[in-house]
């Protein structure tokens, strides 16, 4: 019925994407016409609330966010006529197991790497790291049937160097990295039937530390953290690959819970003390709360060192640290960062033009938390314009006569 | 220079203005305004500091950093100003910002006069301003100050004319006794500075990342002949089992019944045609969500016209399932002035029959309940079978466990498709649940398991030695990354129980400076001779450029020095060999 309500010839053609969260579904429509910059304009942005637990999803028990969304599609298109091109969906870390798994192979020094070579070592390298990443999936998820949704070859290396093209040359070593994501195919099939169900087949899976590599334009290297409500997530990302990524079970519902407990208050009091302590409206004792958030948002940066060495980062002076979710609107942590990393540059906050592909003339997107939308639908946009940052994974996929960039 | 805020012109001390350059990060305007505070000798009076941003700096143009920024200075009790050129255009909305304008007239308009918390617009000017603080103005307390100065200084000649001269030499003695103690400390360090400067170098190995690839001939009871030269390392592994293990696992039944209520209530048809209808029972009404309703009963609507429609009223009722299938239910309870149309009336007609609901409907309630299905049961014991194989890993291990308790041994399971085993699966479950009205049910597995295990410290022998045989000259092996360790199993014999398997292991490599082959004395002097004379900040640039060298350190004396000493025997190499911890 959708389908049919929202495929008139009229209509202004636009990209739905969906973020789907632990706690709610974020959705974003955008404009498939470019400007001159090759800016997408954002036509509207709704968060979908809701109370669905993992198994839930997994089962694919979506009637009341069906409704929700039908609902509201319906509003926005009775406001303005759209027909929906492509519905991509982005997926958070929680619902995919991913890695990076390098393999070495000995070659003849003598003899230059041929076409019949490379493919021979890609295509073993590919299956090993496919398999091994599966299995690390199948203890996460405790789940045999699992979906390959993202494939990239990193890097490749002759003896310990990194090479874009192979071919023609000559070394006695060859090392190739791949990077691996599975998910359950519970999971993948019940967003299929979701965005099947509310009328729109999905085009594309989008992976949360993918989509925000595309941040890091430059080739400095980019420390990228989100500390959302449920979690926080670093990603390092240099000239719009992902180099590693990890995900920290600190998120600001702790600096909530510390609020509650310091302050004896309800959660929902807590979280709205911390709203206004971010736009420096102090409910209590301004230094008790300072203290309070200093103390916890301490916590996160000590978690953050340690993923920092674990990253083999040694010095953080060619890096640049961008923030995006909720969290990073509260001042501490920008202060702490700029204070215990030992940062030269400064630490910014990830605002919509760090997105080369999309523009806001609306003003749409005020709430830090929706930033990871739109690292999707800039991931989505990227690899659309077909931009050199997506070349060289395509010319290697050719080569390894893989089906397509993600396997979906 | 001149300062106006909120268009009136104001003065401010130099002394109270703190120059903040672009490169300045927060903890720089902090050491700025700590040496302020450490300046001024009343500290129960701080007087108010000026940050001068003579450029768009982040710390004002970022409301996240300015907010670090007010929180930072306001721990310290600093009450705090910004001042900003007149070039800048406009600044964010901020609030709390006590904001001065430098040089410059503000063209603001009149009605923002009295706001200066609201984003402020500025006059373009000279993005080069020389900008020349204020000299000449001086604070009535200053004046003050002055004069007092003044007073004393005549009041001391007046007390030396009078004071008898032998006090004033011994205070003249005293004076000169100060000067020389002050002159010869200072000579002292001087001649120490020039006659025993000297450097000193710490530098960290270079540090990398090493991996190892090899195959591991694993066998029960004896090796297989060699015919393979890459299977060389050989590892025993024993075969254990862990019998009658139970697992339980639930399945959610698939049959679905609509057991809700369908809603009614009454409409308002409305007839502008010029001639009479009758509507048979089960007419359907649509709403714009495309629910159905039917009616009950037959329906007479009398002819009208456009000027004078005519009216019926009538009971309908929520048909079960929408156009698409998905259950009515609760969406049925519609408002009231819901507007319906009748999709069965010609297309001529449509436009001239129309309905409203007159009241709120009700009824309308969506429940579902779950049976359990034939197709369930077959489904269930095949989703049981593969629980019990993702499983199977996490339970050999955990048998492996309680083994290696008792037997005080250090086995670990070989994790791999073909070496874990489940034999004997039998599964158990309620009889006759066929048709049950149950949203779950729960199904019992037992079987037994077997698999094979590996000595965990013969098996980081192997890999250690490896990595140690591979390292690259003059290096160290620092740390060996065994909780990262992957293998696969690529050959099995299942008849012998010999089974061949690749491991790839990785570690953290250290250049050696210390006790290795390598003459190091030369290396140091090579490193020192790169540095020679040359300034602290090239000389630190040039050593992390050595292949050698992964960080690096300089200190000089005399502190002040920023170039490395010249005489190469002042320079003085120190090696630490600490490399961060490694997860």
């Amino acid at each position: 019925m959708l389908k049919n309500l929202f495929s008139k010839t009229t209509e202004i053609d636009t990209f739905l994407i969906l973020d789907f969260a632990q706690n709610n579904l974020k959705m974003l429509l955008v404009s498939s016409k470019y400007n001159s910059q090759f800016e997408h304009f954002i036509l509207a942005h709704e968060v979908v609330k809701h109370e669905l637990t993992l198994q839930q999803i997994l089962e694919g028990e979506f009637e009341s966010i069906r409704q929700e969304i039908t609902k509201r599609l319906t509003k926005l298109y009775k406001k303005s006529a759209f027909n929906i091109v492509s519905c991509i969906c982005g997926l958070d870390d929680a619902f995919f197991e991913s890695s990076f798994y390098t393999s070495s192979f000995q070659t003849n020094p003598t003899e230059s790497i041929d076409m019949g070579t490379l493919q021979n070592i890609l295509q073993q390298s590919h299956s090993k790291t496919r398999l091994s990443v599966m299995k690390k999936a199948q203890q996460k998820f405790k789940d045999a049937n699992l979906k390959l949704i993202q494939s990239d070859l990193i890097d490749i290396r002759l003896d310990n160097k990194s090479v874009t093209n192979p071919l023609g040359l000559k070394a006695a070593s060859v090392s190739v990295i791949f990077f691996n994501a599975f998910c359950q195919e519970k999971l993948y099939d019940s967003l299929t039937k979701l965005t099947s169900y509310i009328g729109f087949p999905l085009s594309q899976i989008y992976l949360q530390p993918v989509a925000q590599s595309l941040i890091s334009q430059t080739n400095q290297k980019a420390l990228i953290i989100e500390l959302s409500h449920s979690k926080t997530s670093i990603t390092l990302a240099k000239s719009g690959r992902l180099l590693k990524s990890k995900t920290l079970n600190f998120s600001t519902q702790n600096v909530i819970n510390e609020y509650a407990n310091r302050f004896t208050l309800t959660q929902d009091q807590a979280f709205d003390m911390l709203i206004n302590y971010c736009n420096d409206k102090f409910e209590k004792e301004y230094r008790d709360i300072r203290k309070a958030t200093l103390i916890t948002i301490n916590k996160l940066i000590q978690e953050l060192k340690q993923t920092i060495i674990e990253f083999k980062i040694f010095d953080m002076k060619d890096t640049q640290i961008y923030i995006m979710g909720g969290g990073s609107y509260i001042p501490e942590v920008t202060e702490l960062l700029e204070e215990e990393l030992n940062n030269y540059g400064c630490t910014q906050l990830c605002t919509i033009k760090h997105f080369k592909y999309l523009s806001d003339p609306q003003d749409l997107i005020k709430d830090p938390g929706s930033i990871a939308l739109l690292a999707y639908a800039n991931k989505f946009l990227s690899d659309k314009n077909k931009n050199s940052e997506s070349a060289f994974s395509a010319n290697i996929n050719q080569i390894l006569r893989l089906t397509s960039h993600n396997e979906v | 220079m001149k300062f106006k805020k909120n268009n009136k012109k104001i003065k401010i001390l130099d002394k109270h203005i703190i120059k903040v350059p672009q490169d300045f990060r927060l903890p720089d305007i902090l050491n700025e305004v700590k040496k302020f505070r450490e300046s001024n000798p009343n500290l129960h009076a701080l007087p108010k500091v000026y940050l001068f941003f003579d450029v768009k700096h982040i710390n004002i143009f970022s409301t996240i950093h300015y907010q670090v920024l007010f929180r930072s200075l306001k721990d310290l009790n600093q009450d705090f100003g910004v001042i900003l050129p007149n070039f800048i255009d406009s600044i964010p909305s901020i609030k709390n910002l006590d904001l001065v304008y430098a040089d410059g007239e503000m063209p603001v308009p009149e009605s923002k006069q009295n706001s200066p918390k609201q984003d402020l617009v500025f006059k373009k000017g000279s993005e080069n301003a020389k900008v020349q603080l204020n000299a000449d103005i001086k604070t009535p307390q200053e004046e003050e100050l002055e004069m007092y100065k003044e007073s004393l200084s005549n009041i001391k000649q007046q007390a030396q004319k009078v004071l008898p001269s032998h006090q004033i030499q011994n205070r003249g003695f005293k004076k000169i006794l100060t000067i020389c103690t002050v002159l010869s400390l200072v000579g002292f360090f001087t001649i120490a500075a020039f006659a025993f400067p000297n450097t000193t170098l710490t530098i960290v190995p270079k540090i990398s990342s090493i991996e190892q690839v090899l195959n591991i001939h694993l066998y029960q009871d004896k090796p297989s002949e060699i015919n393979e030269s890459s299977s060389l390392n050989k590892l025993k592994v024993y075969n254990f089992t862990v019998p009658q293990i139970q697992t339980n696992v639930r399945f959610v039944s698939t049959g679905v019944n609509n057991i809700g209520t369908n809603a009614k209530g009454k409409v308002k048809i409305t007839n502008t045609a010029p001639k009479p209808f009758n509507l048979v029972p089960f007419t359907r009404f649509q709403t714009e969500d495309g629910l159905i309703f039917r009616s009950q009963d037959f329906i007479y609507l009398e002819a009208a016209t456009p000027a004078n429609p005519t009216f019926q009223e009538v009971e309908v009722m929520a048909d079960a399932f929408d156009l698409v299938g998905v259950g009515v239910g609760q969406r049925g309870n519609l408002k009231l002035d819901t507007k319906l149309t009748l999709p069965g009336l010609k297309e001529s007609s449509k436009n001239l029959i129309s309905a409203q609901t007159l009241e709120d409907f009700t009824g309308g309630t969506t429940k579902i309940e779950k049976f359990v299905k034939d197709t369930d049961l077959v489904a269930a014991s095949e989703f049981a079978q593969k629980e019990l194989r993702v499983k199977l890993a996490g339970m050999l291990a955990e048998g492996l466990d309680q083994k290696n308790q008792t037997t005080k041994e250090d086995l670990v399971l070989l994790e791999s498709p073909e070496t874990m085993n489940v034999n004997n699966i039998k599964l158990e479950m309620d009889n006759n649940l066929i048709g049950q009205k149950l949203h779950s049910f729960q199904i019992k597995v037992s079987a037994d398991l077997n698999g094979y295990a590996y000595s965990k410290s013969s098996v980081e022998n192997i890999l250690r030695s490896k990595l140690l045989s591979n390292l690259d000259p003059h290096n160290t092996l620092k740390n060996v990354d065994f909780k990262n360790l992957n293998y696969k199993v690529f050959k099995t014999d299942s008849e012998l129980g010999t089974f061949d398997a690749t491991f790839v292991i990785t570690g953290l490599q250290q250049a050696q400076l210390s006790g290795s082959t390598m003459d190091v004395q030369k290396v140091f002097n090579q490193l020192k001779l790169s540095v020679l004379g040359q300034p602290t900040d090239m000389a630190l640039e040039i050593l992390k450029e050595n292949p050698l060298v992964e960080t690096a350190e300089i200190k000089s004396f005399p502190a002040w020095k920023s170039n490395i000493t010249n005489n190469i025997n002042n320079l003085k190499v120190i090696v630490n060999e600490s490399i961060p911890r490694q997860s």
